[in-house]
This record gives structure tokens, sequence and C-alpha cells, in this order.
């Protein structure tokens, strides 16, 4: 038997793997009971202040932070042009919260319960216990709880671990790199983020190094009343290279729960990130009473000559998704790209792309954007590709795709297109349309039955996203999306 | 086997089939000739249960079974497979995936166990091996970039895999050149057993001289008109629809 | 209050004028890439000379009267009518209407397009402000053809502020050919409003070639079933020009269609803006909407902004936009020099087959010599003869 065909079947045996999963909603609704210590809900400077002090941060970096609250007091939110969203009190909101038992020297001493909680989340943190070749940062509310192959990491020179952490062992990098990317008065997210960070991944890889493995961080929201605050830093320098994964999960909750992270990348001459994301905060139940509201900043700075940024994300959660991972294409020869699927089901709302700012000479950039709207969901996307004068030879290409299962969703496709440089070749395409009817009875007439027919075609319209997912990730992915589509059919 | 008596379909508030006639046996290979508009691939799309194509009266019994009350996908199932004049295109669906998606879920509709990876890839590399197609048809997604030929003979292969009871070949000859049409008509043969019956819908004699039937049925406005052997195929050729068309009229 | 709405206000009597609300900036989303300092600066040195409201006139140079047999109507100053404040623009709405009581023009002059009309919007020489609105109406069933010609004023600054709303009968056709091929010393704000009941088509066709400044917001409104609109625009830019096309589809109920093809072409300093949308109502299954848009930019200091727009809210539909931005086809140049031909010509070659193309859109076939003669007019002129890309 040939490689290919046993290649194939090898695929369809991974796919069946899905079909099996267990038929059922959001399944990481549980909270866990733990002794938090929670900042009394509010925001001021002192609320500021005292986030700095909880995490014994630098004077500079206290300062940091309060520059970024006062010129965030100064703006204004942005105006959803296509969100429905109650406003935020961001006065209601508890900026800190933390396991109290939390100050392990090592795994081992680890808080067993929490220990416990990431087993059921499937995010084992004994090590024995991780397939190999991935390090994972944990992070529970507004602390990492640990962070696994730190020595294996630290043997190949590469740095993994929590911002919070990064700042008291690297300060030079993190002075160097902080707020580069994402400036503290980018946006009104980022602003607030910048004053009331709370923790969130650092990595560092150093020339020429290859990062032996994937790194992961897991995001979890639990305590009530809280907003999570993540900020994470990945810096590769010159001929480095990472692949850095992403997924975080939140309790089945009533009230919106608010979450705002800033992701700042920067590659040098010749290095390469490739960042995923499953994200799946808590999305609401099915009339769209409570869930995340997802408000993320995560750009990338191709610095470096013929550097890459590569973005793919599968977004299934959150009430409300707001998020744009961009790429500034500085570097002569670099290039970004951004795979994306977005799903929305019963009330959810996504309005996420890219931005492509194409600056140095020969930049390339790549999208594909696949957004299926189920039930009463909107999807969106709305990106930007800028060719600026000095990008010559700059190439861009888009593909845009929407699917649409239902009636009452709907599906909406924003590109801007701006060209400042004769030299530069743009294309962009999109479609929006719903599943056919000559695949779904195509399908049937072979004995498949309706739903399992419309997540097959789902999942092949997936597929060029997919297929850029570590493996791992992408069996979670189709599982997700298979999950997220449940009663969105007939 | 099947049994259609006074089938009227009406298509788009268009009457297609205007009582249809028609007794297959297992093993019989019936061929369905007739022009354009006769109402050929209306006949295969309403066995298959396709949405649009519902009878507004006649009966369809297969093997004892109400045929019409039946979803399509249980119709499949119960042993109807329609090789589509148009094989649908699929993308990023893996071919493979997808053939054993539709075999297990068969499988479960008549209480058989779903057949694992090691079963699936021996009875694949068999029905390959008998039917001599390349497996690198296997690794696309469904349908997705074939070329003509390249879909006709996947939809023989997927009728290999799921070896039904009756198979409805709808015009598989036409696009193809010659010698395209000898291996899938090869194909089609070597599917012949005495359990299976087959129905072929097709507009030229051509392809009856490879897959040679048991019965040649004539359909014309939405009727059989005219049945024989496969004489009358032979006949038609040399004639045309034309010579249906003066003989209704004589008959008139 | 800004001086250009002002102006655009100015003949107001002074117990009737009413703050205006401001001008747009660019961060008003639909006014993003167009804006207006320049021109209310130059609103602005023409001083608090009065405005003659009625300093309109037909002028008899029309480009396509022969050619289509047409005669001239001056309906600007013969019929001008009020029109109801306009959603997405209030700003210049507001400015029209206090025109129109000012000029004295009563509401409800509908006209009827039962023949061919030609329609001529140009200053008179000398004149500052063109201000005009209008009502048509194609009958049931009837078949139409609106020709709007743009003329250029002369070298003096001039503004043309355009309003018109043209409802479209069942099962009418309306053929448009909107050609505007004013002076670069002109400036054009100009919004149409068209609305289709069942089975009717529009098919507008709109050429712009020669003006400083322009704005066109054309709105569409697919309000019957069975409507079709099939929209085709050219763009041919160099200098300083701007040209801005907001086209706007509604697809308002179930089955219709609509097919838009885009082309810009941009040299020199100049800038090429269009934003597309197309947009699907809750429950309008059965809608088929096809938009494209190719950009050939050929100069470092020109720039082409796009924006198409999917905004659908029915599942039953097919919907598509594709966007293009480049050069020539190096192998299509390659091609032709390799026939002999000089890399001049050739590059002339390709970029008028890129414009030409769209006139196989234009089913009034009479009009092809003229607007080939336009577009050739206009290449031969300004447009690609610079070593740009």
């Amino acid at each position: 038997m040939n490689q290919a065909l046993n290649e194939a079947v090898v695929e369809s045996t991974g796919m069946a793997v899905v079909d099996d999963a267990l038929r059922r909603s959001y399944a990481h609704g549980f909270s866990t009971d733990i002794e938090t210590e929670l900042f009394a809900k509010g925001l001021s400077e002192a609320t500021v202040r005292a986030i700095s002090a909880k995490k014994n941060e630098p004077e500079w970096l206290c300062e940091w932070r309060l520059a970024a609250y006062r010129h965030w007091l100064t703006m204004t939110p942005p105006d959803w042009a296509k969100l429905r969203l109650e406003p935020i009190d961001f006065q209601a909101i508890s900026y800190y919260a933390a396991p109290k038992r939390n100050q392990p020297k090592s795994l081992d001493e680890v808080d067993p319960k929490l220990l416990e909680t990431f087993e059921k989340l499937g995010v084992p943190l004994h090590e024995r216990a991780r397939l190999a070749g991935v390090a994972v940062d944990v992070v529970f509310d507004s602390v990492s709880v640990g962070t696994t192959f730190k020595k294996e990491l630290a043997e190949a020179g590469v740095v993994f671990c929590a911002i919070s952490e990064a700042v008291r062992t690297h300060p030079e990098i993190i002075k160097q790199y902080l707020g580069t990317v994402v400036s503290t008065a980018d946006n009104y997210f980022a602003a607030l983020n910048s004053a009331v960070f709370s923790d969130g991944s650092f990595v560092f890889i150093p020339k020429g190094v290859r990062c032996p493995m994937e790194l992961s961080t897991y995001f979890r929201i639990n305590a009530r009343d809280t907003g999570q605050f993540e900020r994470t830093l990945i810096i590769c320098e010159d001929d480095a290279y990472v692949s850095y994964l992403e997924g975080c999960t939140a309790p089945m909750r009533d009230e919106n729960q608010l979450h705002a992270a800033v992701v700042e990348l920067v590659t040098l001459a010749r290095a390469e990130i490739k960042y995923s994301t499953v994200q799946n905060w808590y999305p609401g139940d099915e009339n769209g009473k409570g869930g995340i509201y997802n408000f993320v900043t995560k750009r990338g700075e191709c610095r470096g000559e013929r550097s890459k940024i590569s973005w793919t994300q599968v977004e299934t959660g959150s009430a409300i998704t707001w998020k744009y991972p961009s790429c500034v294409l500085i570097g002569a020869h670099s290039s970004g790209e951004f795979y994306s699927v977005a799903l929305t089901h019963h009330y959810q709302q996504a309005d996420t792309g890219t931005k492509m700012i194409h600056i140095g000479a020969h930049t390339k950039s790549k999208i594909i954007s696949k957004g299926i709207s189920a039930g009463r969901g909107q999807n969106t996307y709305r990106g930007l590709v800028k060719i600026e004068k000095s990008a010559i030879g700059a190439r861009n290409f888009t593909q845009c795709d929407s699917l649409l299962i239902g009636k009452q969703c709907g599906a909406h496709t924003f590109p801007y297109i701006e060209v400042k440089q004769p030299n530069a070749v743009l294309e962009h395409e999109a479609t929006t349309s719903k599943i056919s009817d000559d695949q779904l009875f195509y399908c049937l007439s072979r004995g498949i039955s309706e739903e399992d027919a419309v997540s097959l075609i789902v999942d092949g319209f997936c597929k060029q996203v997919f297929k850029e997912l570590p493996m791992e990730f992408a069996v979670e992915a189709r599982k997700l999306l298979e999950v997220s589509l449940e009663g969105a059919v007939g | 086997m099947l049994e259609i008596k006074d089938l009227h379909v009406t298509v788009a508030n268009r009457a297609i089939l205007k009582g249809l006639n028609l007794q297959v046996n297992p093993g019989e290979v019936h061929a369905i000739m007739g022009p354009n508009g006769a109402g050929k691939s209306t006949l295969g799309y309403t066995l298959a249960g396709r949405e649009g194509y519902e009878a507004a009266s006649g009966s369809v019994q297969f093997n004892g079974q109400d045929l019409l009350a039946l979803e399509p996908q249980a119709r499949a199932a119960e042993g109807v497979f329609l090789a589509f004049q148009y094989p649908v295109e699929i993308p990023g669906v893996n071919n493979t995936y997808f053939l054993r998606a539709a075999l297990n879920a068969q499988r479960k509709y008549r209480g058989e166990p779903e057949i694992d990876a090691r079963e699936f890839l021996s009875l694949v590399r068999q029905k390959l091996n008998v039917l001599h197609i390349k497996d690198d048809l296997l690794q696309r997604a469904v349908n997705e970039g074939f070329s003509g030929g390249e879909k006709k003979r996947n939809e023989i292969f997927q009728m290999a895999m799921l070896e039904p009871k009756l198979a409805i070949l709808d015009e598989t000859d036409s696009g193809l050149d010659i010698d395209a049409l000898k291996r899938v008509a090869e194909g089609v043969n070597l599917l012949r057993t005495p359990e299976r019956a087959f129905i072929v819908i097709t507009h030229y004699q051509r392809l009856l001289d490879y897959i040679v039937p048991d019965f040649v049925h004539v359909l014309a406005d939405g009727k059989i008109v005219q049945s024989g052997d496969k004489d009358l195929a032979l006949k038609l050729e040399d004639e045309g629809y034309a010579w249906i068309k003066q003989r209704k009229m004589v008959e008139a | 209050m800004s001086q250009l709405l002002h102006a655009l206000s100015g003949a107001l009597p002074a117990p009737l004028r009413e703050p205006l609300p401001g001008l747009p900036s660019t961060r008003t989303e639909a006014w993003r890439y167009s804006p207006l300092r320049a021109l209310e600066a130059k609103v602005r040195a023409w001083g608090a000379q009065p405005v003659d409201a009625k300093n309109v006139s037909a002028l008899d140079r029309s480009l396509l009267a022969n050619a289509l047999a047409l005669a001239p109507h001056d309906l600007a100053a013969a019929n001008g009518a009020v029109l109801t404040t306009t959603p997405l623009n209030p700003h210049f709405a507001a400015a029209r209407s206090a025109f129109a009581q000012a000029a004295g023009l009563s509401r409800g002059s509908t006209h009827a397009l039962h023949a061919p009309m030609l329609w001529i919007c140009a200053p008179q020489l000398g004149a500052k402000l063109v201000q005009a609105q209008q009502q048509f109406s194609v009958p049931d069933g009837s078949q139409a053809l609106l020709v709007i010609e743009q003329h250029d004023g002369g070298a003096i600054d001039s503004l043309t502020n355009l309003l018109y709303q043209i409802d479209v009968g069942a099962s009418a056709t309306l053929d448009v050919l909107h050609l505007q091929c004013a002076g670069a010393a002109q400036s054009v704000i100009e919004r149409s409003e068209i609305t289709l009941a069942a089975d009717a088509t529009v098919n507008y066709f709109e050429l712009q070639c020669g003006l400083g400044w322009a704005r066109h917001e054309l709105s569409i409104a697919l309000a019957g079933s069975g409507s079709c609109a099939n929209v085709t625009a050219l763009s041919l830019l160099s200098a300083r020009q701007h040209a801005d096309v907001q086209l706007s589809l509604w697809h308002q109920v179930p089955n219709t269609r609509s097919s838009t093809r885009v082309k810009a072409i941009a040299d020199g300093r100049s800038r090429s803006v269009f934003n597309g949308k197309i947009w699907v109502a809750p429950g309008s299954d059965g809608t088929d909407a096809q938009l494209k848009t190719n950009n050939l930019l050929l100069s470092e200091t020109a720039e082409i902004d796009a924006k198409p727009e999917l905004e659908i809210y029915a599942e039953e539909v097919s919907c598509s936009h594709g966007a293009t931005v480049g050069q020539l086809d190096e192998r299509a140049l390659f091609y032709l020099q390799s026939r002999g031909i000089a890399p001049a010509d050739a590059r002339k070659m390709l970029i008028y087959a890129f414009a030409a193309e769209l006139l196989s859109r234009v089913d009034t076939v009479a009009a092809h010599p003229v607007i080939k003669q336009l577009i050739q007019n206009r290449l031969a002129d300004q447009i690609g003869v610079g070593d740009g890309a």
C-alpha cells in the first residue's frame, strides 16, 4: 500500500475520533471552588498601583501602567459598528483574582485542586502526562499557575515563563519590547490592558534557536465578577523559530465577563513565529445570556528581513469577539499570514479579521478567512490591507468565505484596501452562500445523515485553516466546531 | 425488487413523469433511453429522494418497502445507489473519509458494526485493484478538481465500496471519450452479480455496447413508450427518437 | 458653520437660515478617503459673493446628443424639486434642501421619462455653484434612456451639488449613461437614488474622466421582486484628480439580482476611492449579487482605496465580491512586444483594453464610439504616458 493512501486513511481515522466525540454542549462550564484572593471591585490609580505592588514590579513598570491608565481615562469606548452589547461598567469588575495557595516553587507544589481543574480541562500539568513535545504555561484568573518543561527549554536557551516572572528575571528585554508593537494608547482596550494587565506568557527565542517543542498557554477564567487582562510578549531574534498555541475556557455564568488581552510579537531577521489560537470562552447560553466579551489586540511586527509571522485562529467561543491579529511587515521580503475560522451560533457576535501593513519591499501577505453563521449569530470579517509607497513588489492575496446556516443569522465582509505602490499586486475575493443543496443531497444519497453531512461540509469548508494548525489542535478545533454547531440544522 | 407503478412527478410546477411503470428484478440490467427532456434524470432523482422531486401520485416499492416514504440517506442504506450525471464537488472533504463516513452510516442503519480502519483499508485496496483505479484519487477532496472521467470513475468506485442492491447510473457515459467510457463500463460489468440490479440511464446506444442490458425501455414525454431487448437500442440508434414520436402519433 | 455648507445654502433669506450640521471629517466612515478640507478652502476663497442659484444653463455642446439624436433639456433650472432629507448623507441633503427653498422651487414636479432624456449639468462661464435636484420616473413597462453629462465650465473653480431620484416602474428598463467630463477646476458632490419596482431593470454606466474632485453616492434599492441592477463605472484619473464612488445596492426583497463592475486607472497624483456595498435584507432569499472592482495603479504618487462590502441577513443567497489592484500583465506586454510593438504603445494598448472592456456592458451601442473616443482622448492626454510602473 503506498504512503499516500495510508495518510488518507490515517486522516480519516482522526476524523472518526471527532465523530465519536460526545454530543454535548459547553463542556468547560464548571467552576473550581478554590480560595481566591480577590481585589475589591473598581478601577482607580490605587487599583493599578495595587496590581503592580502585588506583582513586585519595578517602579518604571508601575509608572508605565499609570500612564496607560491616565490615557485610558481620556479615551471613549469604540463605536461598535455591528455589535450589540451592554455597556460595560468598569467599576463593577474586580481587576485581580488569584488562588490563595499559589506560591509554588515547582509544579509539584501546585494546589491539587488546580491540577485537578486543568486535568479536567484536558490540560494535565504533570509532564509525564503531556504528549511529548508541548510545553505548557497555565494562567488561572490573574496569575500563572505553572509552566512545564522549563528546564529542557532553558537548556536550549529558550525563555518561556509568566510575564510577571519575566519582569523580574529579564527586565532589560521586557523594557526593550513591551508596548512597542501595541502602544499603551493604541486603542481603548489596549490602554485598559496596559494599565491592569495581570499575567500572560513571555517567550524569548535567542538568535539562531529553533524552539525544540511547541509552546502553549492555557487561559482559564474562574472567579466571578472578574475580568482577565492577559499580556503576552513573544520575541524571536535572528533566525529563531517558535510555534505557540493558545487555548482558553471559562465557567458558564449569567453575567458577561470581560477578557481584554494584548499580544505582541516581534520577529527579527529571518525569524518566524507561528501563533495558533483555539478560542473557546463561554459563549453564553442559547438565549444569549452570559458569555465572555473577548476584546483582544494582537499584533506582530516583522522587523527583520525575510521574517514571518503567521496567525491561525479558530474562534468558536465568546458572546462577542472583537479581534484583528495583525502583521506590520517592515523587513524586506517579510511575510504575514492570517488563517481564521470564526463560528457564531445562537446570539454570538464575532467581528474579526486582520490588518496587513506592507512597509518593506517585496513583503507578502495571505489572508484566508472562513466565517460560519448559524442560529442568530452575526459574523463579520473586517480587514485592512495597506500597501505603503515603500513596499515595492508587495503582494497580497485575500480570500473571505462565509457560510450561512439558518434564516436569522448574518454574514458580513468589510475589507479595506489601500494601495500606494504601483508595483504591488493585490487580490481579494469574497463569497457568501448557504450550504449547497447539491452537496447536501450528494451526502444524503450516500447514506450520511443530515447532521453529519453538515458537519462534514463545514469541516471541508474550513480545511484550508485547519491544515495550518498543529495536529493535536486541529482535532480539538474540529471537535469544537461540531459541538458548537449542534442544533444548528433542521 | 423494484416496482414502479403509475408514477407521476412534478418538478417546479411542471409535470415531468406522467404515469411511469417499471419492474426490475435482482440481477437484471435495464437501460432507459430517451430524448432530452423526457424525464430520465428526474426518474433517478426521484428514486434517490432529491428534494423538489416528489411523487404527485403512483407508488414505488423496493423490496417490499414504500421507497418514497424514506429519507434519501435511508434509501441509500436500503441499497439504492445513484451515480450522478454531475457528481458534486465537496471542497476540503477527503474522499476516503467521505466514503468511510457513508459506509459506516449505512452499516449503522442496518444494525451492522462499524468497519474499523484496518478492514476499511483492505476493502479499499481490494476494490481499487479490481477496478484498476489509481489511489491518488483517494487523498483528494471529494470530486474537487477531478476531470469528467475521474468523477465518473469515482462514482463507480463508490458504488463498489457501498455494494448497493440497485444501482442507477444517470448518463454515466456523458462527457466521456471512448477510452474512459470503456473503463467505466468495465467497472460496472465487474460489479454485476445475480443479486444486484442496474438501471442504466443514457441518451446514446454507445454505452450499451459495453454494458449489455437485459431490457431496453424508451422514455418519452414522461412515460415508457416502448420496451424490448438490446436490439431496441440498435433500432433507436438507426432511426433516432423521431421514430418514437411518429409511432406515438400514429397510435394517437 | 462650515463655509462650504454656508455657501451651499447661501441663497437663503436670513430668517430661514438654520444651523446646518458640520461637514463630515475623515473620521466619518463614509468619508474616510475623501477629505473635504481642500474643497472647503476653495469655497472659502470665493468669499461672500452672492451665489445665483438660477445660474444654471443647458449648454448646446452635448457629447452624446448627436449620436443618440437627443435634444438637451435644462432640467435643473426649470424643475428642481425639493427632496426629502437623505438618510446617508444629511450634510449635503440639508444644504440642497435649503437651497431649493431659497430658490423657490416646489416639490413634486417629477419628470416622467417617456422618451430618451438628455440632462446637462454645467455651470455657465463664471458661475461658481450649480445645485440641481430632480425626480424622474420611468412608467411601468416602458423602456427609458437617461443621459447625464457634466461639462467643462472653463478654468474657473466651481462646485456642483447634484441630487436626483429615479423610480423605475414595474417591468420597466432604464439605461443611464452618465459622463462626468467637467474640467479639473470643477468639483462635484452627487447623490443618486434609484428605486426599482418588481421586474424593473436599471443599467447604469458612469465614466469619470475630467473632474478635479468628485464624489458620487449611488444608492440603488431593489425593492421589487425580480428587479435587477447592472452597474458599470470607469474612472480614468491623473494629475490631482480625486474620484470617490460610493455604491450601495439594497436587496430589500427576495429574488433580486445585481451585477457590478468597477474599474479605475490612477496615474499622476490622483486618488481613486470605491466603496461598494451589497446589503441583503432578512428573508431576501434568492438574492444573487456579484461585484468586481479591478484597478490599475500607474504612479507612485497615486493611490487606490477600495472597500467592497457584503452585509447579508438572508440565507438562500449567492453573493460575492472581488477586488484587485495591480499593474499591466507582464506576459501580455511581452507578447505584444514580441510581435514588434514598442513598449510604450503596448502599454497604451493594454491600458485602453482594460478600460474599454467595460463597454460590452453598455447596451446603447450608438453611444460606444463617443465613449471610446472619450477614453482614447483621456489616455492620449494624460494617463499612462509617463514611465509610471
